[in-house]
């Protein structure tokens, strides 16, 4: 077949995807980045024409009313809380996914199916739903209150609902099928021979693992923890729900620049930044692994 | 065998992968032309370029330079489904989603045979390769063997002026290759079609050929008989390839060959005559091991005992090692034991002169 | 076989296995069954009843959600398939300079948390003008069902045997026969599972729909997300649990599916 004729065929298939992705990805995206460095308008929206750097300067310093600036460390904050919830929660789904991943992957054929199914079906459900059944166990007078006070483990209040605790116990359970699926994948295409070879060789149980199974694992963990970090620390719902509606997280104190406080270049401003600490979390998974997560 | 037709000529053809500087020749000027009712074998070690040399006649891959024709029409810029060729692919291809029958009968729909000649068609297939009673299975149901005859039905049934085999038993454990290997002379018998089968292995290269091309490196070495190839071989390359040889470098003067130390052999032992120092290539199995008197003389080095035969290597005495095949009788004992000084002696005719010069 | 069977247990594996398999259920399993609890004080048995799901059944906005959600899934998943498959076809054939660019931009969507994309979009829409609704709501739900469509049909895109179509080209198919007898037929279950994958993703999304949608295109994650602000009540298990099995159905459908011929 003729090159021309081939290379037309596969632009024009390609033409709808890229466009659709070019136009409504890209592009608003580019937008969003140069709204950030306009002046914001009284009732939400920019002035297009008018040049600003207040929203980065506002994610830093507040202005006096004399114009003098003086150094606000609430949004650092937020941005330091949404880290340290996001990574703990990477941490802990980590302990739990994978050896939930080498569970599976040590089982028969069939088994691993099955389980595997088990752990995609809340991968793939609703997020807020679920999310909306932990209020369920964890209000005061709910489940877990409840069936402690019935084993005489607590007195009164549970008071967990509504604490940066609660968002963590949500963002583990969200999150730990976005572990174990990588991790699993990782490991199903582990050659268990190399196993076998370390404990001829040897090796115990935990160095088989430390030194040949962990290893080979890498770009599932790695994978996993990418994939549980970002959804996490640009999560919105969750810390919104389980949180109690506070400005705990990055993504309430993005919503709330379109809400109430109306101002479009600080929204797009916390975004950008937001999307430049994940493009860098990539950047760092590929020059490491040399390939995109989840392939 | 009466010379027929050619049914497709080879005619200085080159593939080239790549462009410029960087470009891989595959193929260099290959010239040949592939007969009517012919079972031809393109045999080489992979990467010899027969692999691409049978896409090509395809339509897989396009010619570079040179040209193809099929009884004298030029099959230059004919898309492979504008060929009136088929193929047997290596790993059979047959299409997962389809039945046995569907399989067969895809070709014949595609080429428009009427809905009620197919049936019948694809019936008289399956006879044809002893799998009536398969037309509803799926091809993840049948055996190696199995898929392999579904292929060759498939590839059969729209008549193809030239069947394609491209590597089509090396799939096969060795049991079934022997039986497909009859097989596939029985059914190029039987259709008259022209096979051109494509293969690393010269023992079946040799067992279902009417002729042969050895390629090496993209070149062609030589076409022939089975027989023309194994005992008048082209070249050192030719030789080594197919069969064991054992080669010697001797000296050639008037009715002596001399072979320094070890003595010398007559003359008459070579197939052709020059003067001067030369390369012979023998076959293990045309040498004789002689107590004493006549003969080259050499000491065993190593004797191996394979069922049919056993195969004694002997150093000779300036220093040049040969190999010695003599086929087991029943409760013979051994011509000779390793360390034992022997010596070998030929049929006329048994060493092969080859064109090149000797290395010393 | 005692023996065997012992090198490979390795300490706490099988009982942080069971705490995840628990941790995941239970959640799920306890939404479930207060959605069918008779006492409106929701987390209390009293007994067993299905008024709440009648409530859900007469309760307008509800449905009016549920048609949209319906609505938008629909429409986003036939758009994403169909473009998918598209490209899932261009990206299997001859490699060409742009490509990883593309793959890249493929895998886009899945990779930018969902607040960016939102709040990215939905400046995008009010910049242009457009009037938030179902159209912006569909165009935003199509481009990130894309990479969801598109992941398995190139999966089996990949796995398929380029000897095949060649096999169908040497026994006389022209590319468009190839293309209808050979590779749709065997790509199927693979563009089948990708469209209900984009459908799940769809009819769940909240975040992005949430921030595009404006007054009139409310979708079900949206108006249960309102509620569950305003409170808990067993309408709201009731409808929630209902979302949560539609979306399980689709999930092993679909995982059966792309088991099926592999």
């Amino acid at each position: 077949m003729s090159d021309i004729r081939t290379r037309l065929r596969q632009s024009m298939l390609l033409a709808p995807t890229t466009l659709t992705l070019l136009v409504f990805m890209l592009l608003p995206m580019v937008l969003m980045a140069w709204m950030s460095v306009l002046a914001p308008d009284t009732y939400g929206g920019v002035r297009w024409k008018e040049w600003s750097l207040d929203a980065y300067v506002q994610f830093l310093y507040e202005r006096d009313l004399d114009d003098s600036l003086t150094l606000n460390s609430d949004y650092l904050a937020i941005f330091g809380r949404s880290f340290l919830l996001a990574g703990f929660a990477t941490v802990v789904t980590l302990l739990i996914g994978f050896p939930t991943a080498l569970y599976i992957a040590l089982k028969d054929e069939k088994t691993r199916q099955r389980l595997i199914l088990l752990v995609s079906i809340p991968f793939w459900t609703n997020l807020l739903v679920r999310t909306y059944a932990w209020i369920l166990l964890l209000r005061n007078g709910g489940l877990i209150d409840s069936a402690l006070s019935v084993l005489g483990l607590s007195q009164g209040e549970l008071d967990v609902l509504y604490t940066p605790t609660a968002v963590a116990i949500g963002f583990v359970y969200s999150f730990l099928p976005f572990m174990i699926l990588p991790i699993y994948a990782s490991l199903e295409k582990l050659d268990w021979r190399l196993v076998e070879a370390a404990f001829d060789l040897g090796a115990n149980r935990w160095q088989a693992l430390r030194r040949v199974i962990l290893p080979l694992a890498m770009p599932g963990i790695a994978a996993g923890c990418l994939m549980v970090f970002i959804p996490a620390i640009g999560s919105y719902y969750i810390p919104e729900l389980l949180g109690g509606g506070k400005s705990l997280m990055i993504g309430n104190l993005v919503q709330n620049q379109f809400g109430t406080a109306r101002n479009w270049p600080f929204g797009a401003a916390l975004s950008f930044m937001l999307l430049a600490l994940v493009m860098v979390s990539l950047w760092i998974y590929t020059a490491r692994f040399k390939r995109p997560p989840g392939e | 065998m009466p010379e027929n037709r050619a049914a497709i000529e080879i005619d200085q053809v080159v593939k080239r992968f790549g462009d410029g500087e960087h470009a891989v020749v595959a193929l260099d000027h290959v010239s040949l032309s592939i007969r009517e009712n012919e079972f031809f074998t393109l045999l080489g070690p992979s990467g010899c370029g027969k692999t691409t040399l049978l896409r090509m006649i395809a339509g897989f891959e396009d010619v570079s330079d040179g040209d193809i024709r099929l009884y004298g029409d030029s099959l230059t810029g004919k898309l492979p489904f504008q060929r009136p060729v088929n193929t047997v692919f290596q790993s059979y291809a047959l299409f997962p989603h389809l039945t046995v029958a569907e399989n067969i009968a895809f070709g014949l729909e595609m080429r428009g045979v009427a809905r009620n000649d197919i049936a019948p068609r694809v019936e008289s297939m399956l006879e044809l390769v002893k799998l009536t009673g398969f037309a509803r299975r799926r091809p993840h149901q049948l055996s190696g063997g199995q898929q392999q005859r579904v292929a060759l039905a498939r590839a059969l049934a729209p008549h193809p002026q030239v069947l394609l085999l491209d590597e089509s038993l090396s799939a096969l454990d060795l049991k079934l290759r022997k039986e497909m290997q009859v097989e596939l002379k029985r059914l190029q018998r039987e259709t008259g079609i022209t096979f051109v089968f494509v293969t690393h292995d010269q023992e079946e290269a040799l067992t279902m050929s009417d002729r042969i091309a050895v390629m090496a490196s993209g070149k062609l070495q030589q076409v022939g008989r089975p027989e023309d190839i194994y005992d008048r071989p082209a070249n050192r390359f030719v030789a080594d390839f197919i069969g064991e040889t054992s080669f010697l470098s001797g000296l050639i003067a008037g009715d002596q060959l001399l072979f320094g130390e070890a003595g010398s052999l007559p003359a008459a032992v070579l197939d052709s005559h020059r003067e001067g120092l030369a390369a012979v290539a023998v076959r293990p199995e045309r040498l004789q091991i002689a107590g004493n008197g006549q003969g080259i003389a050499g000491v065993v080095s190593e004797v191996v005992y394979r069922g049919v035969d056993t195969v004694y290597t002997v150093q000779l005495a300036d220093g040049q090692p040969c190999r010695v095949r003599k086929t087991n009788s029943l409760g013979a004992a051994r011509l000779a034991e390793v360390g034992q000084t022997v010596r070998l002696t030929a049929e006329p005719g048994a060493f092969h002169l080859l064109r090149e010069a000797a290395h010393v | 076989m005692q023996a065997s069977q012992k090198l490979w247990r390795f300490r706490g594996v099988s009982s942080t296995a069971l705490f995840a398999f628990v941790y995941l259920y239970l959640p799920i399993v306890v939404l479930v069954a207060l959605s069918f609890n008779a006492n409106r004080i929701a987390t209390l048995w009293t007994g067993f009843s299905l008024d709440w799901y009648l409530k859900v059944m007469d309760n307008e906005n509800i449905l009016r959600a549920t048609r949209n959600s319906l609505i938008i899934a629909c429409g986003a998943t036939a758009l994403s398939t169909v473009f998918a498959t598209m490209a899932a076809l261009a990206m299997s054939g001859r490699r060409f300079r742009g490509m990883a660019a593309i793959n890249a931009m493929l895998g886009l969507p899945l990779l930018v948390p969902e607040i960016v994309t939102a709040v990215a979009s939905l400046l995008f829409f009010l910049a242009l003008g457009m009037e938030l609704g179902l159209v912006t709501v569909l165009i935003a739900h199509t481009v990130f069902c894309i990479p969801f469509a598109y992941l398995p049909i190139r999966a089996r895109l990949e796995g398929l045997d380029p000897r095949l179509a060649e096999a169908a080209a040497d026994l006389y198919a022209g590319p468009f026969a190839t293309f209808r007898r050979v590779t749709l037929p065997l790509i199927l279950p693979g563009i089948l599972s990708g469209a209900m994958l984009a459908f799940i993703v769809s009819l769940d999304d909240f975040v992005i729909t949430f921030f595009v949608a404006g007054a009139g295109a409310t979708t079900l994650p949206v108006y249960i997300f309102g509620l569950i602000r305003m409170g808990i009540t067993p309408e709201v298990n009731a409808v929630s649990a209902l979302l949560l099995l539609v979306s399980m159905a689709f999930v092993a459908l679909s995982y059966w599916l792309g088991k099926r011929q592999s």
